[in-house]
């Protein structure tokens, strides 16, 4: 029994190895100097090991090349939309299970169908439809398409038919008003599905890449992904991959932090949609 | 004010910004796709009204039929691949692993990891001349490895593979929810009955997780007909649209040549496409899936 565990603990340490050695090499290679890794990059352990080891790959990105801008654009529009995504979710999840009025099946329809439209079908004539309105190229051109996500509704609506309704229907005897009643006693009861609405959306908007690319054309309304993109294709593949590499690193690290904090909720939420299934 | 009243106003203000929002950026531009799908139209242009010819085109030409072709590779090699690698990685880290959590974490960080950034340090790997891949082959005495991205018969497998390797992760973890409500108890009766792991994988565990394989499945194939960043980063759909997939194509047609009639109509195609796809694994999952 002891022998098969470690047999394969060492088994699976060889594909969880190939896991992660791209990533390891994205951070290695940052921490190296271009001049070394244009002459070769089979330094220590295929350049594993940053050896030379310097810093001033990430120095560059900050000084000059607009690194911190597009990262704050980043931050703005990521955090802007799960706010966005919050608020529209939460109130129409809860509207959904909880209130009686007219129209509600086919309401729940329409968001349906919408749920099931690809992405790729609504982008060019979104894409028409911003730049008529001479939209683009601005933060709530990044924010807004990206806030309709049917996804969240379902979310908040699953859980808030999960509550019991013994609790509001005291607050309500009590003569307490709906708003009241949803601020007060629904949404703090609703936090962990939140926080997980919450997290899986910033991941998504952090990592977006297709419609900040056709929307923001100016280079201030970068966000970090397209801006990284942007510096890959001036660089030559040999030259600058030091740089390349940094700011990879710097656009992943604010989504591996959150993940490494808030795992638990990640994955809690992609075992909730696996069942559901 | 009557309590009725009362609800119907809370639940259209609450329900306001959700009907707003998919009408104007899911449910009219899809009508507004279709109805531009019959025109030619260069944007700066005017549109002219050409009825089926962006769809006759579509099936015409080479270079979409060869589009499809590569679509259709990329989304075998990438959905069989992700998938059987997933239920291999699940049901080995559902077997009692100590370290699971690790191993979870190590399989799951591609997903979360930035895209584009990722993509960078795998086009690396691959490079030609200094790319590490051809380092370690050349090493172990490959006298002439490939050009992967640069050749015209690895690009596309090379675009499925990191593909996999990003998605697994993500698989694995919808697959061991699945196997997580499976009860232990059948597994020691199986035992007790003389099945090995072999017999008891194939007749416990597969049965008891078609339901979460289906889903798997039917994301995993929407996934493989919507792939882009990749693409885009790593071959940007080359050599000569070798590693072109579908959702790529419209990109370029519709923000590369601006031919937004025409890319209008490949999106729709897609669509189709999708719906069928879901249409046979709805019929398959109602066969198969025990419930």
């Amino acid at each position: 029994m002891n022998r098969a565990y470690y047999w394969l603990v060492f088994a699976l340490s060889i594909p969880a190895f190939l896991w992660l050695v791209p990533t390891l090499w994205m951070v290695s290679l940052s921490f190296q100097p271009n001049e070394v890794l244009a002459r070769t990059t089979s330094t220590t352990l295929f350049g594993l090991i940053p050896i030379p080891f310097t810093a001033e790959n990430y120095a560059a990105l900050f000084s000059f090349g607009q690194t911190p801008w597009w990262f704050l654009n980043s931050v703005i529009v990521s955090l802007g939309m799960t706010l966005g995504v919050l608020a529209v979710s939460t109130t129409a999840g809860y509207a959904l299970a909880r209130l009686d009025f007219p129209g509600k099946t086919a309401i729940t329809i329409v968001c349906l169908i919408g749920l099931m439209v690809p992405e790729q079908a609504v982008f060019i004539p979104l894409y028409t439809m911003f730049a008529d309105l001479g939209w683009h190229n601005s933060y709530h051109a990044l924010i807004l398409p990206r806030m309709a996500v049917p996804i969240g509704v379902f979310l908040m609506m699953q859980f808030f038919r999960a509550i019991p309704k013994d609790i509001e229907e005291a607050a309500r005897l009590d003569g307490v008003g709906w708003l009241k009643i949803f601020w007060h006693v629904m949404l703090p009861l609703a936090r962990p599905a939140m926080m997980t609405l919450a997290i899986l959306t910033f991941l998504y908007a952090w990592n977006d890449y297709l419609w900040p690319l056709v929307s923001a054309q100016q280079r201030e309304y970068f966000t970090i992904t397209l801006g990284l993109a942007s510096i890959q294709s001036n660089f030559a593949q040999s030259e600058g991959l030091g740089r390349v590499m940094a700011s990879g690193v710097i656009a992943s690290l604010p989504v591996v932090i959150l993940f490494l904090i808030f795992q638990r909720y990640v994955v809690q939420a992609m075992t909730v949609g696996g069942s559901k299934g | 004010m009557t309590h009725r009243r009362r609800v119907m106003i809370t639940a259209l203000v609450f329900l306001l910004p959700t009907i707003v929002g998919t009408l104007i950026f899911r449910l009219i531009p899809i009508g507004w796709s279709f109805v531009l799908s019959f025109y030619q139209w260069k944007v700066f242009d005017t549109a002219t009204f050409v009825g089926w010819d962006n769809y006759a085109h579509i099936f015409r030409s080479p270079i979409s039929l060869g589009v499809f072709v590569n679509s259709a590779v990329f989304s075998l090699i990438y959905v069989v691949g992700s998938v059987v690698l997933a239920l291999v990685l699940a049901v080995v880290l559902n077997n009692g692993l100590r370290s699971s959590a690790f191993f979870r974490g190590a399989f799951f960080m591609p997903f979360i990891t930035a895209t584009v950034a990722i993509t960078l340090a795998w086009r690396w790997i691959f490079s030609t001349r200094f790319g590490v891949l051809n380092n370690i082959l050349m090493g172990l005495g490959v006298d002439n490895p490939p050009a992967w991205l640069a050749d015209p018969t690895w690009a596309l497998p090379a675009v499925a593979l990191v593909s996999i390797w990003k998605d697994v992760g993500f698989y694995m973890i919808l697959l061991l929810a699945g196997l997580q409500t499976i009860d232990p108890t059948l597994y020691q009766a199986a035992r007790v009955d003389g099945a090995g792991p072999v017999q008891r994988f194939w007749k416990v565990t597969v049965p008891l997780l078609t339901r979460s394989l289906f889903f798997v499945l039917i994301i995993a194939i929407v996934r493989s007909t919507q792939t882009f960043e990749i693409t885009y980063a790593l071959t940007n759909g080359g050599p000569n649209g070798a590693s072109t997939t579908l959702a790529f194509f419209v990109y370029q047609k519709a923000f590369v040549d601006f031919d937004v009639g025409y890319a209008a109509a490949l999106s729709y195609i897609m669509c189709v496409i999708l719906g069928l796809l879901t249409l046979v694994n709805f019929y398959f999952r109602r066969r198969w899936v025990h419930e």
